[in-house]
């Protein structure tokens, strides 16, 4: 009888820690992990200072009012993004420089039904070179992929300007400690096999 | 929710069509106000390749763009452009350059940069690009014609990438000036009160004179 129930308690926890771990895993295994190297390009209009940049409307209204980007093209997991006008554009958030984190900062496929377009880059980082108006930016994708580029536009004083943006996707530097570690312990295994048992009398 | 967002989406592809429209009737009269650029911002985006970053002389390749895939060296007027309508494409000609000390020089001459009837001509007679903490940047100068403007404050600027052979996107802004006057032109829209007063005053002269017979 107890253990009829503890096994049936059992098979609940079983089927509980299941359910959880498809709930965390499956918004991301929807969508294959990004692969490093994958680009995107983007262009916008912005008003770009020292420590703040506003994104503006591509064209009054259209689709969003504010804050949008447009893809001018893409490579790798991010070839989706520039299949369509409409998945073309992006929604970017007016930030701070330097900015503290920032999650959903620029997000693609708000605009479209299908989800194959759908990606989301949460900033870490936006740092002005000396001058504004330039930016090196750091985050992170919807998947954990690391992300780095630069956004760039003209500096010709105040006012709103184009401007032109690159995203790469890196590998994921949470990933190289226990790359390293892993190296260290082989090594190490190595060496104590390389030196000979102390014969013992 | 589904329903909701498919309203959504037809309300924005709506909006598209009534932009797209729009743009087209602004192509249409753009010839009639082709002697109306002086002092206006031209605005344009595109994707480019800087072919190499160490060779002697280089070229600034544009590449194709979004709307016209495998035409090479297509731009896009930028949406906030003062000269030219919404998205209008055109073609740039790829910038052939020199190694300097501090980046790279437009060589070989004056270079007929874009050749658009329906837009605008513009030649370029100096790009002196440089490499930046965040990518590249050039200098734009040059002269609009048939008008002859010349220009104040061009600029180009892109990223990093644009030193790999699949290049990146670029933006570049600048604005057309007078050159005889050596300042930004005053719009037409001002002279019109002063021919309004030349008017009156010939008109006043003329009843005054009637009055005196």
């Amino acid at each position: 009888m107890k253990n009829v129930f503890s096994h049936v308690t059992q098979v609940g926890l079983t089927i509980m820690v299941t359910a959880s771990i498809a709930g965390v895993i499956s918004p991301q295994s929807a969508q294959a992990a990004i692969l490093a190297g994958s680009q995107i390009d983007f262009v916008g209009r912005a008003e770009a200072e020292a420590s703040f940049v506003d994104f503006e409307e591509l064209i009054q209204g259209f689709p969003i009012s504010d804050q949008a980007v447009f893809a001018l093209s893409s490579s790798g997991s991010f070839a989706p993004i520039t299949s369509s006008f409409l998945s073309r554009v992006g929604f970017i958030q007016d930030t701070f420089v330097p900015s503290s984190p920032t999650a959903n900062w620029l997000t693609f496929g708000l605009y479209t039904s299908s989800s194959s377009d759908n990606f989301t880059f949460n900033l870490t980082s936006i740092i002005a070179d000396v001058s504004g108006g330039r930016y090196n930016l750091t985050g992170v994708f919807q998947d954990g992929t690391a992300g780095i580029g630069e956004i760039t536009t003209q500096i010709i004083g105040a006012g709103t300007r184009s401007f032109s943006g690159t995203l790469t996707a890196v590998p994921t530097p949470a990933l190289l400690p226990g790359l390293a570690g892993m190296a260290v312990s082989v090594w190490r295994r190595r060496k104590r096999a390389a030196t000979p048992e102390p014969i013992t009398a | 929710m589904n329903f909701q967002s498919f309203g959504v989406m037809i309300g924005m592809k709506m909006a598209i069509v009534t932009v797209l429209g729009g743009g087209l009737s602004a192509i249409a009269s753009m010839p009639a106000q082709a002697s109306s650029i002086a002092g206006k911002t031209f605005a344009f985006h595109g994707s480019a390749s800087l072919l190499s970053e160490t060779d002697a002389t280089t070229v600034l390749d544009f590449l194709p763009s979004y709307y016209a895939p495998t035409n090479d060296g297509q731009a896009s007027v930028a949406f906030s452009s003062e000269i030219g309508a919404y998205q209008q494409q055109f073609m740039l000609k790829d910038i052939p350059l020199v190694k300097t000390l501090t980046g790279w020089s437009l060589t070989g001459g004056n270079l007929a940069w874009i050749t658009d009837p329906g837009l605008v001509t513009y030649t370029l007679t100096a790009f002196n690009l440089s490499k930046t903490v965040t990518g590249f940047e050039a200098m734009i100068d040059g002269i609009f014609s048939p008008e002859n403007l010349g220009t104040v404050d061009g600029y180009f600027s892109s990223q990093k990438k644009l030193a790999t052979i699949k290049g990146t996107s670029f933006s570049a802004d600048f604005m057309a000036m007078d050159k005889a006057i050596d300042q930004i032109a005053v719009p037409t829209p001002a002279l019109l009160p002063g021919l309004i007063g030349l008017g009156a005053t010939i008109v006043r002269k003329r009843r005054n004179h009637t009055i005196a017979a």
